[in-house]
């Protein structure tokens, strides 16, 4: 077998086409602008998204905090589900077939604040965005 | 096969890592060659090829945060290759319907040029048609270690395959090849 590993080691070699190594990395550059660019998409409309959905709560919190926290201390959560109700209907006519299927503007006001978090998240953690989506 | 000293391409992966697209250019430089050779050797076309290195980059692009620093570079990305290219493989016998001993039967048909046969070149190409009309898992450690120049365990790291099966798979590689050369030479 040694005759053959010499011949094996002498065996004719490929050579690539001299721009390979340039074709690779203009490759390489594309798509990762193009993960880049799908990443800051994503996460503007999560953010977006986000916003609309939890506004009621945050609408609430930035007009009356105090009382909104006093609210909290005695009603619980049914009062804050009231007051996003109410301005949910001021902001967003819209948003009631979604309210209709969730059935709960908590739930909606949380899968906003989560939906904003994952944004930030996305926008954020650089490293994740390398890896396959 | 030339590789980058260990120190050097430990630095160039931790600033990939941080996208530097720089320091990425300079790993692909430097092992380019070796993973198309490895892959060339694996299949047959030359554009082929050429796209299984691309994407082997492209992967290991996205796998560089996950990379392993302790393991050097060139048997992870030869990894890759023979993973992509054994894919390919595959894909296309499932297509063709084909098999690779059908192919080493149609080479011995074809018969040796008579005029050429005792030259060193003419032998070597023959070997070179050889090796292509092997079963892939055996063309994968023959490009593996005389191409890329990896020891066993390097081999059996990059194929995932135990170190004996590795010497088990050169061992009949090179008496297939072997048979193959002398039934050539007649």
């Amino acid at each position: 077998m040694d005759k053959m590993d010499r011949m094996l080691k002498l065996l004719p070699r490929h050579t690539p086409s001299a721009d390979l190594s340039a074709r690779i990395r203009a490759i390489v550059h594309r798509r990762y602008v193009q993960r880049m660019i799908l990443r800051h998409a994503l996460a503007l409309s999560c953010g977006i998204g986000g916003l609309i959905l939890a506004s009621p709560i945050l609408t609430r919190l930035d007009s009356d905090w105090s009382s909104l926290s006093a609210s909290w201390l005695i009603g619980g959560w049914n009062m804050m589900n009231m007051g996003s109700l109410e301005a949910l209907q001021n902001l967003w006519n819209g948003m009631f077939t979604v309210q209709a299927s969730i059935s709960s503007l908590l739930a909606i006001s949380v899968l906003g604040i989560l939906l904003m978090a994952f944004g930030m998240f996305f926008e954020l953690d650089r490293r994740i965005f390398q890896m396959p989506l | 096969m030339k590789r980058l000293n260990r120190g050097k391409e430990l630095d160039l992966i931790q600033h990939a890592r941080l996208h530097d697209e720089r320091a990425f250019a300079e790993l692909v430089e430097a092992y380019t060659l070796a993973v198309y050779r490895i892959t060339r050797r694996m299949v047959t076309d030359t554009l082929e090829a050429e796209s299984i290195v691309q994407e082997t980059f492209w992967r290991f692009w996205q796998k560089l945060p996950r990379y392993q620093t302790d393991a050097p570079l060139l048997p992870y990305l030869a990894t890759i290759a023979s993973n992509l290219a054994r894919d390919r493989y595959r894909r296309e016998r499932w297509l063709d319907d084909g098999d690779a001993e059908n192919v080493l039967e149609n080479r011995a048909d074809e018969g040796p040029e008579p005029e050429a046969q005792f030259d060193q070149k003419q032998t070597l190409e023959r070997l070179a048609a050889a090796v292509e009309s092997l079963p892939i898992g055996y063309r994968a450690v023959i490009a593996l270690r005389y191409d890329a120049g990896l020891d066993y365990e390097e081999i059996a790291q990059a194929l995932s395959m135990p170190l004996n099966t590795v010497r088990t798979h050169l061992r009949r590689a090179k008496q297939k090849l072997k048979e193959r050369m002398e039934a050539d030479d007649g």
